[in-house]
């Protein structure tokens, strides 16, 4: 027995205004990311909302041709009727009239389905969900989901913006009131125009159709319902369900992005579940929040890399595990007026690995390198990722991850903030100052941790202290040269003011031998003065030799001290306090008594005998 | 020549001839210089190597001892910090030199 077709009903505009479906395609914005990644985005983060609260949801992605009866049952039951609007009904035509009607296929399990009263006038109680007013309905409701994925559901416009012919059929398994219901319903998202209706009358319609069973009133129509649902989503074919296998399948009809390059629109989704969704993809992820991809192309499964094992998302992968380790690992991100942990902030790097297809291609989302922080609330889905610096051996790449705080006050500034793709942190249209701020100081931490991870430099101290100049520690390397060569940095004024190149100068002692003395060791130095000028001074300050330093105060020690100045003639100087060597120059053999258990080391500098 | 005089005679590298430390990772060696180990933690083990050729004659000749007056060892200290004398010393080994065997391999594993 033949189906009865369904009826289309064309949203007319009422006397107080309606917002036109052109309207609603641009509530989506801009997204900064592609339409793949967008309806990918929103229709994961509608089933992990959507999900029963035990064991996480499963979400199939289905690329196929419709056969030829699944054809037949679309173009004669579901869509028989078409809307008066040549804009809306040709490409529908186009698409029902092709010798390879594509569809993607959107089906999620372990979820609970398109729920609720199928009127969007009718109150629900505050228990009651309204799943199913509120994505084929409303517009930009606020769901009710604690730490949902999704705060508004503008995103579900991206699953019209796929088709080419703006068109998705829905069926679903749910309840209304406890009770198993089964559901199906196709919608359009057309342009505003104008038409006489049934009774004749010219009116302006609002571009938004629907195809159900009718509802007894002219202003809207129902989904089928029951059997006859069931009966027209095999005919489609869509999944089995059953009242166990509950959740929703969005049929995308002829979508934009699966052209002649099928293989592409797969890696597409593929890439774009596992550059999003990883944080729900890896082994240690809770079952209750573990999120189960499957790829059917044409009913062959194409298998979903472990985000583990797929570069640069194994560094996220690590970085992630950091952060959810007990107690969590990372760096506190906070604000202090007021006092708040804003997030936590986790980094990895490691050497860069091999791209796995279809990571490495051409426009794939995967960078070559990676140097970014994925950004996320503690609902794990990414939100987006802050480009950083790159390591400077090319050889190695990082990642770092920051999931928001899951205080409520935090959590909701960060959901307010992120625009209807759920693809950016926009903390400057909030109108709460409170949360303004909370995003702003997290997002420009973040930005500068993804700028400083790879080349780090030195903080401020938290008082503001700039802390020491450039120039005093040039004047330390200067000092620590001095002598040595032709170098920078200050010389000390050399005898009669003088101090320039051609001034005297004193090398830096060095050890050449160790020979033993009538007290014990005695290490012998050597050193040079050189240049012209007047009667000279050495200063000599043996010095213990301390594990990474030097140390002139001895407590418990023996003192090393200067036993012999001989110089180049090997003529011995008295030693009584500085060594007089008044016009001599050249090479001078400093032998230093030390204790037997110690190292030691020598200073030298000169000085003009008047300065003295 | 270094800063630093020490109370005992001590080999230059003339009397020893050390290669770089290399690292032993999955069977293969990298110059420490370049190492980069993935998922390292502290509580991973680290296989080390190096190459050290000795000179007995010379070193001898430097600690002002006959070759026959002693026995030299070659002692590697594994221990934390920076600098010549670490903080802290994990283990020790020791490995004789002789004339017959200039060349020796110092072969390390730093328990994690």
């Amino acid at each position: 027995m033949p189906r009865p077709p369904l009826t289309l009903h064309s949203e007319a505009y009422s006397a107080s205004g309606n917002l036109a479906a052109d309207g609603y395609r641009k509530l989506l914005g801009a997204p900064s990311i592609d339409l793949v990644q967008t309806v990918v985005r929103e229709a994961v983060q509608n089933s992990c909302d959507a999900a029963l609260s035990d064991g996480g949801a499963e979400v199939h992605f289905r690329v196929r041709v419709l056969q030829q009866a699944e054809l037949e049952a679309l173009r004669d039951t579901v869509l028989a009727d078409r809307p008066l609007d040549e804009s809306a009904a040709d490409p529908l035509e186009a698409f029902l009239s092709s010798t390879t009607p594509h569809v993607l296929e959107i089906c999620d399990f372990g979820t609970a389905g398109l729920a609720g009263p199928t009127r969007a006038d009718v109150a629900a109680t505050e228990d009651e969900p309204t799943d199913f007013v509120d994505f084929l309905r409303n517009v930009g409701s606020r769901r009710n989901t604690t730490h949902g994925g999704g705060t508004y559901g503008y995103g579900k416009t991206s699953l019209y913006l796929a088709s080419r012919c703006s068109t998705i059929v829905i069926d679903s398994q749910t309840t209304d009131a406890g009770e198993p219901r089964r559901r199906l319903m196709a919608a359009q998202l057309g342009s505003a125009f104008s038409a006489n209706d049934a009774d004749g009358i010219r009116r302006r319609f609002t571009g938004r159709h629907w195809w159900g069973q009718r509802s007894g009133d002219d202003e809207y129509v129902d989904p089928v319902e029951g059997d006859d649902a069931a009966d027209l989503a095999g005919a489609l074919g869509f999944p089995k369900r059953s009242p166990e296998h509950s959740g929703t399948s969005i049929m995308i009809l002829d979508p934009l992005f699966v052209e002649e390059d099928r293989e592409r629109a797969i890696d597409l989704i593929e890439e774009a579940l596992l550059w999003f969704f990883w944080p729900r993809l890896l082994e240690g992820t809770p079952e209750s929040r573990k999120m189960h991809f499957r790829i059917f192309v044409d009913g062959e499964e194409r298998m979903l890399p472990r985000p583990e094992d797929f570069p640069p998302l194994d560094l996220f992968a690590r970085a992630m595990k950091n952060l959810r380790s007990d107690p969590p690992g990372g760096d506190i991100v906070r604000s202090f007026r007021p006092k708040r942990d804003l997030g936590r902030l986790s980094f990895a790097r490691g050497l860069r690995a091999d791209r796995v297809a279809p990571a490495g291609r051409e426009d794939s989302l995967f960078p070559e390198r990676c140097a970014a922080i994925a950004v996320m609330r503690p609902v794990e889905l990414v939100v987006r990722y802050f480009a950083g610096t790159q390591i400077a051996d090319d050889r190695f790449e990082w990642a770092g991850v920051f999931v928001a705080s899951d205080d409520d006050t935090v959590e909701e500034a960060f959901a307010m903030a992120e625009p209807p793709a759920h693809d950016d942190w926009q903390y400057e249209a909030l109108s709460d100052k409170a949360a303004r701020s909370i995003v702003k100081i997290a997002v420009d931490r973040i930005r500068a941790a993804a700028l400083e991870y790879a080349n780090p430099i030195s903080a401020p101290a938290p008082d503001g202290d700039k802390g020491p100049s450039l120039a005093g520690i040039a004047g330390l390397f200067g000092r620590a040269l001095e002598g040595d060569g032709e170098g920078a940095g200050p010389r000390r004024p050399g005898p009669g003011g003088g101090g320039g190149r051609t001034g005297p100068s004193v090398t830096r002692p060095t050890f050449v031998r160790l020979e033993l003395g009538e007290t014990g060791p005695v290490g012998v130095f050597e050193l040079a003065v050189r240049g012209e000028g007047p009667a000279l001074s050495l200063h000599l300050d043996p010095l213990l030799v301390m594990d990474g330093g030097t140390a002139s105060e001895y407590s418990t020690a023996a003192r090393p001290t200067v036993a012999r100045v001989v110089d180049e003639a090997g003529e011995d100087l008295a030693i009584d306090g500085p060594v007089v060597i008044g016009d001599r120059r050249g090479r001078f053999e400093v032998s230093v008594a030390m204790p037997a258990d110690c190292a030691v080391t020598i200073n030298a500098r000169i000085s003009s005998d008047e300065t003295v | 020549m270094g800063r630093i005089a020490f109370p005992f005679l001590t080999l230059d590298q003339t009397a020893i001839s050390p290669e770089p430390w290399v690292l032993l990772d999955g069977g293969l060696e990298t110059p420490i210089g370049e190492a980069w180990l993935p998922d390292w933690d502290a509580a991973r083990d680290l296989r080390l190597r190096r190459l050290v050729t000795t000179d007995l004659d010379r070193a001898a000749d430097l600690l002002s001892m006959r070759l026959d007056d002693g026995a030299l060892e070659l002692v590697t200290r594994i221990g934390t910090g920076i600098g010549n004398m670490p903080r802290r010393i994990i283990a020790t080994s020791k490995l004789p030199l002789t004339r017959m065997e200039p060349t020796v391999v110092i072969d390390e594993v730093v328990s994690g």
